[in-house]
């Protein structure tokens, strides 16, 4: 690549922005019916940026992860992954290539010991032989705060360990962008300030965040950037702070969901 | 000092069983040469059972598929012999090669089924084991519902041709008991178990939900073939009617369901009391069929979770059990 075309594509994009974001979606659209979840949306977040998402309920959030992870295919628009487009790739692959999401209801495999639920993302997503996945799994069960629970059976856990579950089992494929969807809701301030130390620990590993959350004053605490969606649309998105000044943020988001 | 977690390996006491296992399998090799020519051909039959449990519970105890159409393979299986044996093929080669074409049957088959939701799948099988018995049954060969005797069979003499029915039941019995138990315990078992629980989620995670559906599916169709090529050579004669029938899946049921469904030891508990449940019951016809239903009623108002649920509320623990432990070691 010549020097001057570097120059042309980084002037195409965002002042922040250098190289291919980590993950970027563009125009897109999932339509439930005649009901647009997602209307034309455009994102993206570079590597190693932690990127905050808000917006009133049924703002299309959660239904950005699945497009963005391959749960469901998009009606329209496209998306890249480190420059390559993985619009049609399924969850499978893209969680191979480095793309892990939680669920905002936790999923956990019922029938697999809590241990067993990240083993299988160690090894499958990970891409982990045996060994190495076991050691691993076990690893992030410590960071989560999951070790005691290794070898009880996941149904048994209650909804807090459940979303611990959920994180673990994203981390353990050792993911380059990883999707949080409201892993915060229910925590106490202890285990709020706990989970932001273990968010931070995997922004300075250099990972790229992109956290669905509606307790704010956690997510102010690492984002370097918060886009905030409703009725499928982007409102604003930048600087934190300013985009909680915006005046459109404050009608859609604070008026529904006051905090 | 270095510290790091492993899976545990089996338990003492699991590879007590696994010994005890072996013995048992090596007592069965050698029973031809003791036991009368009854006992052979009922043993053949529980052999038979325990493969078709095993297939069963591989694919619905672990990868969440449940199926009421394996008769499907058992049925091709007996079909593809009885093909292969008039086309001159040495009978006990045919019975072989009738496992390895139900292979190339079920692959192309997976594509079709496999995409298909849990329900859909179940009711699928069944279609398909009816569409594939009727195409079956136009073939001249076949004589519609008549069906047709193994003749080169009946040429061997008796004795030998029983105990190596018999032997090469022990052998598919071996086989599947080890090759599940090292599926199980390994990559595979973890991500079909996933499946089972939770596909949407198990395919975020990374499982290639599809291959490992189809990897599941293809071994179990051709246990299932393997069981009906060895159960209609002791049987001799192949009809559709009862080669495709859906008593096969009532029975797998059963017996999965009974021993303990997703259960490593559950199936051949289960194999074992519909065997011996058809031994003292199997003379009163159809007060048989009522006594199964009332045993399989029984266990599920009682012991939901089979003999197997039974063993574990009493001992604490599945015995041979495919949980994977997590252990720290030092050093
Ligand atoms: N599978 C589906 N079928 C039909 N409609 C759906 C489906 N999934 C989501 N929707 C609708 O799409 C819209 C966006 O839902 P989504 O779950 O993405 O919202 P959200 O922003 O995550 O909300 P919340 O804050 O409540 O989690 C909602 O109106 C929802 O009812
Ligand atoms: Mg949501």
């Amino acid at each position: 690549m010549t020097m001057h075309k570097q120059v042309a594509r980084a002037a195409a994009k965002p002042a922040h922005s250098t190289g291919p974001a980590a993950i970027e979606a563009t125009g897109l659209v999932k339509r439930y019916g005649s009901m647009r979840a997602l209307d034309a949306v455009s994102m993206r977040a570079d590597r190693g940026e932690a990127v905050g998402i808000v917006g009133p309920n049924g703002a299309g959030k959660t239904t950005l992860f699945g497009a963005l992870a391959g749960t469901f295919p998009v009606n329209q628009g496209s998306i890249t992954y480190h420059g390559k487009v993985i619009t049609y790739e399924s969850a499978a692959t893209r969680c191979a290539m480095g793309i892990a999401r939680t669920y905002q209801v936790p999923r956990p495999f019922i029938g697999m010991t809590v241990f067993e639920n990240v083993l299988v993302a160690a090894r499958a997503g990970g891409g982990r032989d045996k060994a190495e996945a076991a050691d691993f799994a076990a690893h992030v069960l410590d960071e989560t705060g999951l070790m005691k629970l290794a070898n009880t059976p996941a149904a048994a856990a209650g909804l807090l360990d459940r979303k611990r579950i959920e994180v673990a089992r994203a981390m353990a494929t050792s993911p380059q962008v990883i999707l949080l969807d409201e892993i915060g809701g229910g925590l106490t301030e202890a285990e709020l300030v706990e989970l932001i130390v273990l968010i931070d620990t995997l922004k300075a590993g250099g990972m790229t965040i992109i956290w669905i959350e509606h307790i704010l004053h956690a997510l102010l605490k690492v984002i370097d950037r918060l886009i905030c969606m409703s009725e499928g649309r982007i409102l604003a998105e930048g600087d934190p702070h300013d985009v909680m000044e915006n005046p459109a943020v404050r009608r859609a988001y604070l008026g529904s969901d006051p905090e | 000092m270095n510290r790091h977690h492993v899976i545990a390996g089996i338990s003492a006491p699991d590879r007590r069983l696994m010994a005890a296992g072996g013995l048992i399998a090596l007592g069965l090799f050698a029973l031809p040469l003791f036991g009368s020519a009854l006992v052979v051909d009922k043993l053949t039959l529980l052999m038979v059972y325990i493969i078709l449990a095993v297939m069963w519970n591989l694919l619905a105890g672990y990868a969440g598929l449940v199926s009421v159409g394996q008769q499907a393979f058992i049925g091709l299986g007996g079909y593809f012999v009885l093909r292969l044996v008039e086309s001159g093929m040495p009978p006990f080669l045919a019975i072989g090669l009738g496992g390895f074409l139900v292979l190339l049957a079920a692959w192309p088959l997976s594509w079709l089924v496999l995409r298909l939701k849990p329900a859909e799948f179940a009711v699928a099988m069944w279609v398909l084991a009816e569409t594939i018995r009727s195409i079956v049954m136009f073939d001249p060969l076949v004589q519609g519902e008549t069906g047709r005797s193994l003749v080169s069979l009946n040429a061997i003499d008796p004795d030998v041709r029983r105990t190596t029915i018999y032997l090469m039941a022990v052998v598919a019995v071996v086989v599947s008991l080890v090759l599940s138990h090292a599926l199980l315990r390994g990559r595979l078992g973890g991500e079909s178990q996933a499946i089972r629980d939770d596909e949407e989620a198990a395919s975020s995670v990374g499982v290639s939900t599809l291959r490992v559906k189809r990897w599941i599916f293809l071994i179990s169709a051709v246990g299932c073939a393997i069981a009906g090529t060895i159960w209609l050579a002791s049987a001799i004669t192949f009809q559709p009617r009862s080669a495709f029938g859906i008593n096969w899946s009532i029975f797998m049921l059963f017996m999965v369901l009974v021993g303990g469904l997703g259960s490593y030891l559950g199936p051949v508990l289960g194999a074992l009391l519909f065997f011996a449940l058809q031994e003292v019951f199997g003379d009163f016809g159809a007060w048989y069929l009522a006594g199964i239903g009332v045993v399989a009623i029984l266990f599920a108002l009682f012991a939901p979770r089979g003999i197997m649920g039974l063993i574990i509320g009493k001992t604490g623990q599945e015995p041979l059990s495919m949980r994977k432990l997590l252990i720290m070691r030092e050093g």
